[in-house]
Parts: structure tokens; C-alpha cells; sequence
């Protein structure tokens, strides 16, 4: 099936979105095609020049402030890092992070709450992390698998467009 | 401009005979307080080579502090005069598929100083070769420059303990404290705006736990307390023996960060025998600490010869300190315990 | 934008209320599930600010220490703070006891590295995931694999190997970050189940103390660190220790403080030098000149503890000067000669030759002449001319008064009377010991004299007083969990070897003797033991190491040292498997760091390398060796795993940490990999419908039930760490008793005795719950026997190589030209920043030095060659060349330069440190078939020796542009 995924203003199919995005940059162990593709493109011990998922891998801040921080947004929001995730850097658990917020923001919508807060708080996120990530990930010129490199433009592309419809939501 | 009150005042000796210069304290710094946002290059904590250029490079020529009571102009360190915080090339290395790749700076091909960059140089000619190690943090002035040459009012002196706070929320980076203060001890954050230094270890003070430098020193180089607890070992050599003194007294802002001064093995002359003479240069050690420093050293070495004659020192007993923990007496708590931050 | 997400089945929105519960990296918090959280108000959130004012703090406050090759400074109780599975700190537990009211405590321990080892754990370099390599070797062309696929590639790779070619083929190469725990555990049954070669790398790495062990029999002995408190004067003789002993340092500072005096004697002004009250600086190489000298003067001046001399050393001991070999009592035609006495004094009251006793040093009513000088009449009825070993050690010094000596060593001759006068005017004289004099081809003359010193004073085995060598401090439980097939058995495997044992005893072998003839077991292949080899004498052989020694650097080699070696693996003398001519062809390095440890390592790549099958490293990161490897399996990091660690009686505690987090990405620890191995190998062999095999020694192994009998049927399966460090305590005799529970909240228990093992035993001394620890009392409290071929403490070493080298007696010899007759001497030490390798690339650790290798230079040598500080420069001798840059200061002796130990191969911009040393073996190490001058657990064997490497230095013109 196809999605919008320039402005999307309802929550349901953005955490969907961000859900369906995580999967992507998932290891894909089961698929032996797709996990070549996979290691090709992302896994920096065994392809020359691969995309590194980690935030760390980009910014000048030191991993542990940016593992600090992550852990401290999870845990604001009520979650921790599961046993035998990635480290809390990367751009699944960033994703998933997102996912839950937008979940969030679904089930207070829907009691009637107001979701200002929530909204400040997946723009930040955003801004502070995942958009980062996805923004180095794109500059990245050497993505030799298409599809990849068509995903990852288009994650971008989504963020942007999210990050735009929440911070105009919250200007409204 | 006036002068900070002060209830009590928090104060630490460093003790350059058993300061190993491994930079423990550093890292234990680096790991508790400077890994956020901009502060990659900083080192609140700094051990150096004496004599050496130091952190920052050439520190002691940057200015600052008083003369007579009157500011001193100075100007703020730049960036590489405190060293970068090299970047490397692990891609490449570890993963890049390249055999002759080698591991270097990503910013330069000629890296030229960093926070301990003449590491074991020191001074004097080969065999009277001399150094010491000097471990430097925030001296938490009674008379802090800093303080006093922020426009902003950003800079306290806490009432309570005396520990000089930069107020993130007011500071606007302008840099005069830097400029203001002679021990160069102040960082710029870039990413904040903000002017950064060493807290003293406030949250961890504040609940009896001992700063992490000088919990985690390895050497036993710190003791840590209230300057006037007259039973506690700040007071005792301080004021009562007299052999720890403050950096550059003549900087005129009262440090409450005092050391007590290296003794050095003797020189050797034509034929390599032994002198009467300590190779550390008498006039260097008073440069750095002042004209007590002669008095503190003669009591220092006089003690440890009533111990070689088998007398008792209650000034060595202090400065072994047999039980670690009295080292920080009021602040023995065990970090563990204290939970958040 | 609307685009097809569909390709290749990338999203999939279907049901998407379903996918909004799936959040596979998270849990809630709290005790809640998800739809209960979603049930609650979001919390108010006006900036990011607001996630850091928030009262924030670990879950987990777990009690772990660095499971490494730290060896001085072992080891440390650390608190590691967790957070979601993610360690975020390190902080030192900082609660070890006062043991003595006199002496200070062991608080707070730590170094730099292990306080940022989460760093380390988490960094870019870390693996993720098992690799396979893909191209050439060394390509640096990986590929993915599961544990699954490379498991059973190694496990078919070995079944191909030792069916076509035998077991003895299969080498795991271990490293020094063994903990002598769980990890040994998995590389001894690995070994004991499949009889493939351990290589055994202590005297490899050129920690033998070869003149420790030609002296004292053993190498192992060290007192606690406070009870240099007892001492009244210390040498920091051939050490660093403000560099190598940073926990324990604080225990030298403050005896000084104390009273005890330090006298520090090193060529380069290092960093202790600068703590000491006496500074003598020495030309590298040269100590043995400086010790003999020393002793020159004690004896001339009369200052020789006769006493402690007559009763505890060979000196009163009578040679033959036609044979140069002991006078025995057989030689005199004593009836029969028991085993226990085998040499003879001149004794005081008969005036005649008489047998001592060897069952004990204590003598009873006989009174040896210490300077005796008679002839005897032989039992054929011939007169010979006998000397004690006093009396020709007496003739040797003459060639040693100060004045000579000076020439050699640099140190003026008041100062070396003055040196002989302080140490025997001092009441405890000790040192600090390192392994840096062992490193010198002629480093074990330099031991034999200092130890001379001690003994000719009297300074052993009392508190604050005596001679240490190598610190070793181990529970006994491994040994035994490795042995057997089932612990069941255990009880049946001592039944068998008592008659070994009870035939030892017989012939006069004391307890600690019995433990090193144990010890030796496993270094003969075919007893059913894990089988051990030496490390050194492997690479020199199999790796081709030898090949690049010239014998012309020796002027005493009367013979190619191919010859030697070849001579002691024939006789036996160096036991060497596999067998010379059977080339290795699987490498599985564990722990270690072969590539960038081994002394001319280069050569390894050429000869090796390309003759093996498999090689597989464990590790971490891809590091310099993992580069060549076929199979690179990630291992957990320190705080990963469950273990405790070897100690050493500096620091006499036991140390255990407990996993804090589970492995990162997929790795697993050691002991997982040889377990899961196991059972690999175990399912391809039935399979392959693959048995039995033979050993060349005969033994069969049973690879088709190789898991089960790995694990005893089950027990201890591969995520039962916790277990089987747990059971290797049960199994020890000395921690006292212990919970382990507790002992794992805890992190550390003080030993209570020094227990059986060989690694321990040598110490021979109580280890007092309430007092200091001094070694070696048992031997001069109790009169227990060295063990040496007289029971003694021994100078005189009647072995024909030691004859024919002319090392019979402790002498000087100059350094040899290693690598060619070249100006300077490229001298080392360990590191400040890095303990071996595993911190040597770390940013943290490059930012506060220098971020890629340097060579320290004094300031006339670089000036005299054009070269400024930071240039570019490079290092070069008849064996190979690298490029560093110069690091210049005072404090270095002109003529010597020092790099530093474990730079990474690929931290050099031009070939590696490694390249210019090629180690030539000494051929008095190749020495066997004598009482003690024969293999041992780690020493006995061949070491090697890079300190006095000769190397020529130029800058590199156009240096600042890459090389």
C-alpha cells in the first residue's frame, strides 16, 4: 500500500509511519537477499564508506552525553530501553521513540487532553535527534543500494514534513 | 566591588609528592561533568608537567587577578591554546577495507598541543633533569576575578560552602571572566553560549560525597573539607603546619585550593654525585608558591627525617593518612548512596 | 509527496492500531504496560531543558573489575552504574579494609583506564556481530555471519585438520588478558577435550625473570603493598611504577612519608625517579656491572651477612675446579648418596668436606667455611682442587671495583660505595620489581647480581625485606576444573598421580616443589593434561621468528642459535608442541594480540600465516591481529561478563565482577564461544559420522559427544559463567570460606593462603588477615628448601650451557648489537596509557598525551641529527624500520630513546615498532635436563628481548606531509 507522508495529521498512520520506518532499518536476519543488502549499506565492519545508524557516529558530542540524554527523554515519557536493543543512539530506537510519542498523543487526543506538551516535545525530539541523525545520514553520498537510498531520502522527506506540520500546529 | 560573604568555605590540598600524574582525577571529570553539548574539549581538571607551558598553553602569561587590589587586564585563552579534543579516523581504519590506513587526527597532519602535551618534559639539562606534576582544577577564590568582571552578575560565591557557580541561565558567554581569571580555568561552550567550569562537585558536596576527583584519585593526592574545621586536615596544613599554599599567591584572589610542594631528589654534580641541593630549583617552587614555599619544604623533609630516626610526625601521620576516608572528613559519604543527580 | 513504500516489502501498514503496541526497544516503566501508560496524562513538557531537571539516577549499581593484563597493579573493586542496559559510568568501590593499624589501607585503587573503560566498551570500533572474511587476508574485506555459520565453518575447518593432518595442529593462541578464572576454564577444557596446543605466552611476552629463576628456582614471590611500610630502604631497580603501579603507588609515596627511604636507578629520569630521595641514572643494560660492583664493595669492606649467606645460599657450597661442577658426596665415596644431599660444605670444626643437609637449610652442628679454598681427596683416591662458590664468586668481583665498573655502568664510584654502604647499613632493604630488566638479552645477569645484593646483605624473607621478582597470586581451582572430563573423577585423577607424587616427595621435593613438577604436566603432551608450549620457542620455530637473529650481535654465541634450539627440543630440555616439521594450521587467539605483541611479528605473516588453514581471533575490535584473521568473534567486554581474576600479593585480594549488562550486539564471552564451539564441532562430527580420533601421543578424543563432555552432561552449559566462576572457588583450597553471593555484591575477598598452584606457591608465606604479607618466610623463618638443584639459593649454575657461556658465576656482559651496531638504543617501558593494547587507540586516552606514536629523544641526540620536537621521524636498523614522531626531553639519557609500549600496528604511519626488534632468543633459555634449569609454568622458558634493540634515527625530509 502507498502512504502520504509529507504533512500526515493523523496520528494513527504517523505512528504508523514511524513504526513502519523502524522496521526498515531493522537487521532483516531472516531475509538473506534483503540482509545484504542491509549490511551493504548500513554495517560500517563490513562495507567501506556504509551509513552508520548510531547519532554518535556523526555528532561532536560525546556518546555518553547523547546516550544520557535519549535515556533521560525515554525515560520522561514513561520508557525504558528493553534488554538487547540497540544502544539508545540508534535510529530504531529513535524511531520507536517517535512511534510511542505520536501514540501518545493519540490516546490524549482522544480523552480530550491537550497535546500542546506532547507535540513540543516530538518537535524537540526531533530536532534534537532523529533529524540530526537522518540529515547525516543523508549527506552521506555513498549509498550504493537504491532502494536504501530511496528510503532514507524519503525518511527525510517525512521528517521534514512532520517536523514542519508540528512546529506550524504549534505556532497555530 | 563587594566582596562576597562567606559562611564557610570548602577547600582541597593537593599534595604534589604523592600526585602520580595520571589523570585519573581528569577522566573521572571528564566522565562525571563534561560530556554534554560543546565541552568535548574541555578538562575542568588538568594536570600538567611543571615547569611546562600547561593548560592552556603558556597560561601563566595570560593576565588576570590583582596587583595591590586592582584587576589586572588579561585576555581569555583561545581554543587550541587549550588543545584539541582530537577526532579519528576509526572509520577508515577499522572498517574502511584500506590495509595502510593509519590512525590519526582528523583535523590536522601536524597535531601540536592538547592538555598534557609535554607529558614528563620539564626542565633542566640531562642528568639534572627535573618535573613534577601539577593537577589543576577552579580555586574557588575568596576573592574570585571572575566574579567580579562579570557584567552580567552570572558568578557567586555560594554562602554556604564558598564553591564559585557560573549561572548558566544569566551568562552570555561575554567572556570577561575568562579574561578576569589567572588561572585560566574557564571554558567557553559553544553550543550553549555560555562560559563553563568546575562546580566543586556541588551535587555530590552537597550530600557528604567527596568531589570525584578526589574520591577517585588513585594517589591519595586530595584532601578535601572546611577550611576551618580546625580538626580536619585542611586546617591542619594549612594553617596549623603551613606546608600547603596556594598557586601564585600574587595573583591576589585567594585560592582555596592549597598544594603542598614537591620535594625533588638531589642534583648530581661533574662526576654524578650526589649535592646538597634538591634538583627542583628553589627559585622556581617559589615562582609558583610563593616565599613560604622554603619553610613548608625544610618542614616537610624535616618531618620525614623524624620518622627515618624512628619519632613520631603527626605531620607525616596527616599527609599518609592510614585511613583514606579521613582524607575528606565531613564528606566520607559513599556516592552510591546518594542517588540522583 | 506521496511515494510507494511497498518495494521490497519495506513498510507494511497494514493494522496499523497493531503495530502502535509493537515497540520492541522499549519497556514501559514502572510496572505498567504500554495502554496503562497511554492511559495517563502526558507529563508537562515546555523545553528539552525539562528531561534534565528531572531528578535522574541509575537502576543499577553492579560491582565488576576489568578482567585484564594489568599484572602489577591488580586489580580493582569498581562500581559500574547502569542505566536501561547502558553502563554510564564507573566509579571505585572504594571500601577495602585497614588491614594493620600501622599501615595505610588499599583504598581507593583505580587508574585512569579503568575509570573510562564504558567509554572503551561503547566506542566505534566495537563489534557487533561475528565476521567472516571476504578476499585476501589482511584485505580488510568482511562479511557478516551468524554465529551459526561461523561456528560450523571453524568446527568443519577443525575436523578437516585433525583428521588429515592431527590434533596437535589446532594452537590456541592465548594472551595475556586471561583472568586465570572462567575464561581459562573454557580454554583448558577446550584444550583438555580436543589436545589441541595452548601456547603459553608469559615468557613470550619477556616476563620470565630469568635470573629469579636461575637463582631462587622460581620466579614467583611479592609482598603486599603496605608492607613497604616494613621496609626501611627500597630500590626501584629496573621499574616504572608511577607509570605500571598507579593503585598501588600511593603505598611508596606515603612510606616514604614514613621514613623508608627510595632509591631510584633507572638511565632516564622517569616519573618514580622523580618521587625517590636518591636518583642514579645508569646506562641501559649495564645493571648487572652496577649490582656486581655493589657487591664488590660489601665483600672488601666486610659487610656480608655471613650467617643468612652460609645457611640459605649455595656460596659455602664446594666446586670442583676440573670439572667446574659441584663436589658431591659421591665423589668422596659416601656409600650411598641419598637423594637429599647431593653437595658439600668444607666443614669449620673437621676441617674436612661434609654433605649439608637437604631436607632443610637449617645445618645443626655443621659450620661451613664461606671462603673455602682446599683440595680433596676423591673417592678413586686423586687429589682435586675444590673452591666454594664464595671463593670464586670472590675472584670473579675483582674485575668489579667501582672504578671498573663505573666504565661500564656510567655511575660513579663514590656513588656505588655509597650505595653498598646504605644498603647494608639499612635494617629491611626491599624493591619494586617490573618486568623491564627481564626484557634485556642479558637481563637475567642483571637479576642474578641485584639478587646477590640482597643475599650477601641478608635482605630476604622478613617483613620489609627481600629480593621480588614476579608477583603471582592465584586461587588453585581451574587447574583442577580443567583436568577432568567430569569433577566426579577428580577424586580418581589425584588416586592416579599419587605414585608421581609419593616418587617426587622420596627424592626430597618439598610441597612447592611437587607443585611445579605438576605444573609441568601439561608442557608433555600425551598425559591426557591440556597441553601447554611455549609461546616464545613456538613463534621462534613454527612463526620463523629465529630466522631474523644474526649470531654476530653475540659475541659469546659460539654456535647459530638454531643450533641450541634445536638441540633443546630434541632433548626434551624445551618442550615444543606441535613437533618441529608438523606446521601448526588453525590459530584461535583469544585474549590476545598476537600481531602487534610479538617481537618481529612481521615475519610471522610471511612464514606462518600463509601455512595455516584458520585463524580465528576473539576479540573486541578488529584489531591488529584480528586484521589477518579469517573469523573475527566479538567478545563481551569487562563489564559484560561474570569472572574473577588473579591477583597478586601487591594487592592480595581476590576480585570478582559480576555482568552488569548483558553482551553488546551479539557478542558473548569467551567461555560461550569455547562452549558453543563444542557443540558445533560435537554436531558436525556426528554429521560427518566422525568418532574418535587419535592424538599423535595415542589418546583418543571424542569429538562426537565433545559438547557433553565439555559441559559435564549439561552442567555447565555456555550462558553458565555465573557457575562455573562459582564452582572454580568451590574448587580453590585458599580463599577460606566464601559465599559467592556475597562475594559478588562484595567484589573482592582477601586470600587467605597462597593455595597449591604454581602460580602462586612460590611465594611461600602466610598471607595474615591482619598483617602484611612478606614472601619467601618459609624458606628463611622456617628453613624450608629452595627449589633449586641445591636446595639453596643458588649463584653457581653447573649447567654446560651456562659453562660454556661463561654465566656459571653472575657476571656483566654488554649488550649485545640487537639488530646491527647502530648508535642508539631503543629501550621501552610500559605505558602510562594503555594497559598492552586495549586503550592504545582510544581518543580519550590519545587526547591526553599525544595522539600517535612518538620516540623519546634527549635534546643533543635530536639536535645532533637535525631533529626538533613533533618532527616526523624515522627509526631504522638491519632488521627493519618505522616511522613515529620524536618527542624531545631532558630527562632521556643520550644515547637511549624509549617508545613506549603497544602502539597499535596500524597507529604507525610507516611499518611498526615491532619491525625493528627482532628478539634474539638467548641460548641459556633453551637450557633443560637439570634439577631446576628446565621448563617451568610461566618461566623456565625462552623469553624475549627488545630493550636493547640498537637502532639508527633520521628525521623524515618533507615531514609534514603524510608519509
Amino acid at each position: 500500500m502507498s502512504t502520504r507522508t509529507d504533512a500526515p495529521h493523523d496520528q494513527r498512520e504517523r505512528s504508523a509511519a514511524y513504526a513502519a520506518f523502524a522496521q526498515v532499518f531493522r537487521y532483516p536476519a531472516a531475509s538473506a537477499e534483503e540482509s545484504v543488502a542491509y549490511l551493504a549499506t548500513f554495517d560500517p565492519a563490513v562495507a567501506r564508506g556504509a551509513i552508520r545508524l548510531h547519532e554518535s557516529a556523526y555528532s561532536e558530542h560525546e556518546r555518553a552525553a547523547i546516550h544520557e540524554e535519549l535515556l533521560r527523554y525515554y525515560e520522561y515519557f514513561g520508557v525504558r530501553r528493553a534488554p538487547g536493543a540497540e544502544l539508545p543512539d540508534h535510529l530504531v530506537v529513535e524511531l520507536e521513540f517517535m512511534q510511542f510519542l505520536c501514540w501518545r498523543e493519540e490516546r490524549a487526543r482522544e480523552r480530550g487532553e491537550d497535546v500542546t506538551d506532547l507535540r513540543r516535545a516530538q518537535y524537540d525530539f526531533l530536532v534534537r535527534h532523529v533529524s540530526k541523525l537522518v540529515r547525516s545520514m543523508v549527506a552521506h553520498r555513498e549509498v550504493a543500494d537504491e532502494a536504501y537510498r530511496q528510503v532514507i531520502s524519503e525518511l527525510s522527506d517525512f521528517i521534514d514534513g512532520d517536523l514542519q506540520a508540528i512546529g506550524a500546529a504549534a505556532e497555530a | 566591588m563587594e566582596q562576597a560573604t562567606v559562611r564557610r568555605q570548602v577547600a582541597m590540598v593537593m599534595d604534589l609528592n604523592k600526585c602520580l600524574g595520571c589523570h585519573t582525577c581528569s577522566v573521572a571529570c571528564k566522565t562525571m561533568w563534561t560530556r554534554r553539548p560543546g565541552m568535548q574539549g574541555m578538562w575542568w581538571n588538568t594536570v600538567n608537567t611543571a615547569p611546562g607551558a600547561g593548560t592552556p598553553r603558556n597560561w601563566e602569561t595570560m593576565g588576570g587577578g590583582f596587583r595591590a587590589g586592582e584587576p589586572i587586564a588579561g585576555h581569555p585563552p583561545a581554543e587550541n591554546e587549550f588543545g584539541e579534543a582530537w577526532e579519528f579516523n576509526y572509520d577508515e581504519v577499522f572498517y574502511g577495507g584500506r590495509q595502510d590506513a593509519t590512525l590519526k587526527p582528523l583535523s590536522t597532519e601536524q597535531p601540536a598541543w592538547g592538555p598534557n602535551w609535554d607529558e614528563d618534559v620539564g626542565g633542566g639539562e640531562y642528568p639534572n633533569a627535573y618535573y613534577f606534576y601539577l593537577p589543576r582544577i577552579c580555586n574557588h577564590c575568596t576573592r574570585p576575578a571572575c566574579l567580579e568582571a562579570c557584567p552580567r552578575a552570572a558568578i557567586s560565591k555560594r554562602s554556604e560552602d564558598g564553591i564559585v557557580l557560573i549561572d548558566e541561565e544569566r551568562c552570555r558567554g561575554y567572556r570577561f571572566c575568562a579574561e578576569a581569571c589567572p588561572y585560566k580555568k574557564i571554558y567557553y561552550n559553544a553550543v550553549t553560549g555560555t562560559s563553563q567550569k568546575c562546580i566543586f562537585c556541588l551535587p555530590r558536596v552537597e550530600q557528604g560525597v567527596a568531589t570525584a576527583c578526589a574520591r577517585q584519585c588513585p594517589g591519595r593526592v586530595r584532601f578535601l573539607g572546611y577550611l576551618d574545621d580546625v580538626d580536619g586536615p585542611i586546617y591542619k596544613l594549612v594553617k596549623q603546619f603551613r606546608v600547603a599554599l596556594p598557586l601564585h599567591p600574587e595573583y591576589g584572589t585567594e585560592p582555596n585550593v592549597f598544594y603542598v610542594p614537591p620535594l625533588s631528589p638531589p642534583m648530581l654534580d661533574a662526576n654524578g654525585d650526589p649535592t646538597g641541593n634538591r634538583r627542583i630549583p628553589a627559585q622556581y617552587l617559589e615562582q609558583l608558591f610563593g616565599p613560604e614555599v622554603h619553610a613548608a619544604l625544610e618542614r616537610i623533609a624535616g618531618e620525614m627525617q623524624r620518622r627515618r630516626d624512628g619519632e613520631p610526625s603527626e605531620l607525616m601521620d596527616l599527609l599518609i593518612s592510614r585511613r583514606w576516608l579521613d582524607m575528606f572528613k565531613g564528606f566520607e559519604r559513599h556516592p552510591r548512596e546518594v542517588g540522583a543527580k | 509527496m506521496t511515494v510507494d513504500l511497498d518495494r521490497r516489502g519495506f513498510l507494511k501498514f497494514a493494522g496499523s492500531a497493531g503495530i502502535a503496541f509493537s515497540l520492541p526497544s522499549f519497556l514501559p516503566g514502572a510496572g505498567m504496560s504500554f495502554a496503562q501508560l497511554s492511559d495517563l496524562p502526558a507529563p508537562a513538557y515546555r523545553s528539552w531543558l525539562d528531561v534534565y531537571r528531572r531528578q535522574w539516577t541509575w537502576d543499577r549499581v553492579v560491582r565488576s573489575t576489568h578482567f585484564l593484563n594489568c599484572w602489577y597493579q591488580a586489580a580493582c573493586a569498581w562500581d559500574v552504574y547502569v542505566k536501561d542496559g547502558v553502563v554510564l559510568r564507573e566509579e571505585q568501590a572504594g571500601e577495602y579494609p585497614q588491614i594493620h593499624p600501622d599501615v595505610p589501607d588499599f583504598n581507593p585503587r583505580g587508574c585512569q583506564k579503568g575509570a573510562c573503560y564504558s567509554h572503551r566498551m561503547y566506542d566505534p570500533t566495537r563489534l557487533k556481530h561475528p565476521l567472516k572474511r571476504v578476499g585476501p587476508r589482511g584485505g580488510g574485506k568482511w562479511q557478516r555471519v551468524s554465529w551459526d555459520e561461523a561456528l560450523d565453518a571453524i568446527a568443519d575447518s577443525y575436523l578437516d585438520v585433525v583428521l588429515e593432518e592431527g590434533t596437535d595442529r589446532v594452537v590456541i593462541d592465548e594472551g595475556t588478558n586471561i583472568s586465570f578464572g572462567v575464561i581459562n576454564a573454557g580454554i583448558g577444557r577446550f584444550s583438555l577435550l580436543t589436545q589441541s596446543v595452548i601456547l603459553e605466552p608469559n615468557s613470550e611476552i619477556g616476563d620470565q625473570h630469568r635470573g629469579a629463576f636461575e637463582t631462587f628456582g622460581k620466579m614467583l614471590s611479592e609482598r603486599s603493598a603496605d608492607d613497604f611500610f616494613r621496609s626501611d630502604l627500597v630500590l626501584v631497580w629496573g621499574c616504572n611504577p608511577i607509570y605500571t603501579q598507579i593503585p598501588n603507588a600511593h603505598f611508596y609515596t606515603e612510606a616514604r612519608y614514613n621514613g623508608t627511604r627510595f632509591i631510584a636507578i633507572s638511565p632516564d629520569h622517569n616519573a618514580s625517579a622523580t618521587k625517590a630521595d636518591l636518583w642514579v641514572p645508569i646506562n641501559p643494560g649495564t645493571d648487572a656491572a652496577l649490582a656486581l660492583s655493589i657487591c664488590h664493595v660489601l665483600i672488601e669492606e666486610g659487610l656480608v651477612a655471613h650467617d643468612f649467606v652460609v645457611e640459605q645460599t649455595d656460596l659455602p657450597l664446594l666446586v670442583r675446579t676440573d670439572t667446574s661442577m659441584f663436589l658431591t658426596p659421591g665423589d668422596l665415596g659416601a656409600a650411598t648418596p641419598s637423594a637429599a644431599a647431593r653437595h658439600c660444605v668444607l666443614d669449620g670444626a673437621s676441617g674436612a668436606p661434609r654433605p649439608v643437609p637437604a631436607d632443610s637449610l637449617a645445618l645443626g652442628e655443621l659450620r661451613p667455611v664461606l671462603d673455602a679454598h682446599t683440595s680433596v681427596r676423591l673417592a678413586d683416591g686423586s687429589e682435586v682442587e675444590v673452591r666454594s662458590v664464595y671463593s670464586l664468586l670472590v675472584a670473579r668481583l675483582r674485575d668489579y671495583a667501582p672504578e671498573q665498573a663505573s666504565a661500564h655502568c656510567g655511575v660513579s664510584p663514590a656513588l656505588i660505595r655509597r650505595l653498598a654502604r646504605e644498603i647494608a647499613a639499612a635494617k629491611a632493604v626491599s624493591n619494586i620489581t617490573s618486568s623491564n630488566l627481564s626484557k634485556y638479552y642479558h637481563g637475567n645477569l642483571s637479576e642474578r647480581g641485584i639478587i646477590l645484593i640482597f643475599c650477601l646483605t641478608g635482605n630476604m624473607g622478613r617483613q620489609g625485606a627481600g629480593y621480588s621478582a614476579f608477583p603471582g597470586l592465584t586461587t588453585d581451582g581451574v587447574e583442577k576444573f580443567a583436568s577432568v572430563h567430569r569433577l566426579e573423577a577428580l577424586p580418581q585423577f589425584f588416586e592416579k598421580i599419587k605414585p608421581l607424587v609419593d616418587g617426587w616427595r622420596a627424592a626430597g621435593a618439598t610441597d612447592e616443589m611437587i607443585a611445579y613438577e605438576m605444573a609441568r604436566m601439561p608442557y608433555q603432551a600425551g598425559t591426557g593434561l591440556p597441553i601447554f608450549t611455549s609461546a616464545a620457542l613456538f613463534w621462534a620455530v613454527h612463526g620463523g621468528v629465529m630466522d631474523l637473529a644474526r649470531q654476530s650481535w653475540d659475541p659469546f654465541l659460539k654456535r647459530p642459535i638454531g643450533e641450541h634450539v634445536a638441540h633443546s627440543v630434541d632433548q626434551g630440555w624445551q618442550p615444543l608442541e606441535p613437533r618441529p616439521g608438523r606446521t601448526p594450521r588453525i590459530i584461535m587467539t583469544v585474549a590476545g594480540n598476537t600481531l602487534r605483541r610479538v617481537r618481529g611479528s612481521k615475519r610471522l605473516l610471511e612464514k606462518l600465516w600463509p601455512e595455516l588453514r584458520l585463524h580465528v581471533v576473539f576479540d573486541l575490535r578488529i584489531s591488529s591481529t584480528a586484521r589477518f584473521a579469517d573469523y573475527v568473534l566479538p567478545v563481551a567486554s569487562y563489564y559484560e561478563r561474570t569472572d574473577h581474576r588473579y591477583a597478586t600479593p601487591l594487592m592480595p585480594f581476590l576480585h570478582v565482577g559480576e555482568a552488569a549488562t548483558p553482551p553488546y550486539g551479539e557478542s558473548k564471552s569467551d567461555w560461550a564461544i569455547f562452549t558453543l564451539l563444542a557443540k558445533h564441532i560435537q554436531a558436525r562430527a556426528r554429521a560427518r559420522g566422525i568418532a574418535a580420533v587419535k592424538t599423535a601421543h595415542g589418546l583418543e578424543i571424542h569429538l562426537d559427544r565433545l559438547y557433553d563432555d565439555f559441559t559435564m552432561d549439561g552442567q555447565f552449559r555456555e550462558d553458565d559463567e555465573d557457575k562455573v566462576a562459582k564452582t572454580l572457588l568451590d574448587l580453590s583450597t585458599n580463599l577460606g570460606a566464601v559465599d559467592w553471593e556475597e562475594l559478588k555484591k562484595k567484589g573482592f575477598v582477601r586470600f587467605a593462603g597462597v593455595g597449591t598452584s604454581a602460580t602462586s606457591v612460590g611465594n611461600m608465606c602466610e598471607i595474615p588477615a591482619a598483617d602484611t604479607m612478606a614472601p619467601h618466610t618459609w624458606h628463611v623463618r622456617d628453613k624450608v628448601p629452595w627449589p633449586t638443584a641445591t636446595k639453596r639459593i643458588q649463584f653457581y649454575l653447573d649447567h654446560p650451557l651456562y659453562i660454556e657461556h661463561d654465566e656459571e658465576l653472575p657476571r656483566y656482559k654488554a649488550p649485545p648489537a640487537i639488530g646491527g651496531a647502530y648508535p642508539l638504543m631503543l629501550t621501552g617501558g610500559h605505558t602510562r596509557w594503555s594497559i598492552h593494547s586495549t586503550w592504545r587507540d582510544s581518543a580519550m586516552m590519545l587526547r591526553l598525551h599525544r595522539p600517535e606514536p612518538y620516540v623519546l629523544m634527549n635534546e643533543q641526540d635530536a639536535a645532533a641529527r637535525g631533529i626538533a620536537e613533533g618532527d616526523l621521524i624515522r627509526i631504522r636498523n638491519d632488521t627493519g624500520k618505522f616511522v613515529a614522531r620524536a618527542k624531545v626531553a631532558p630527562a632521556i639519557r643520550p644515547g637511549q630513546t624509549i617508545i613506549y609500549h603497544a602502539w597499535e600496528n596500524y597507529q604507525f604511519r610507516e611499518g611498526s615498532a615491532r619491525d625493528t626488534t627482532p628478539s634474539p632468543l638467548n641460548p641459556v633459555e633453551t637450557a633443560g635436563g637439570h634439577a631446576h634449569l628446565r621448563y617451568n609454568a610461566l618461566t623456565g622458558q625462552c623469553g624475549n628481548f627488545d630493550r636493547d634493540t640498537r637502532v639508527e634515527i633520521e628525521k623524515v625530509e618533507g615531514a609534514r606531509q603524510a608519509v
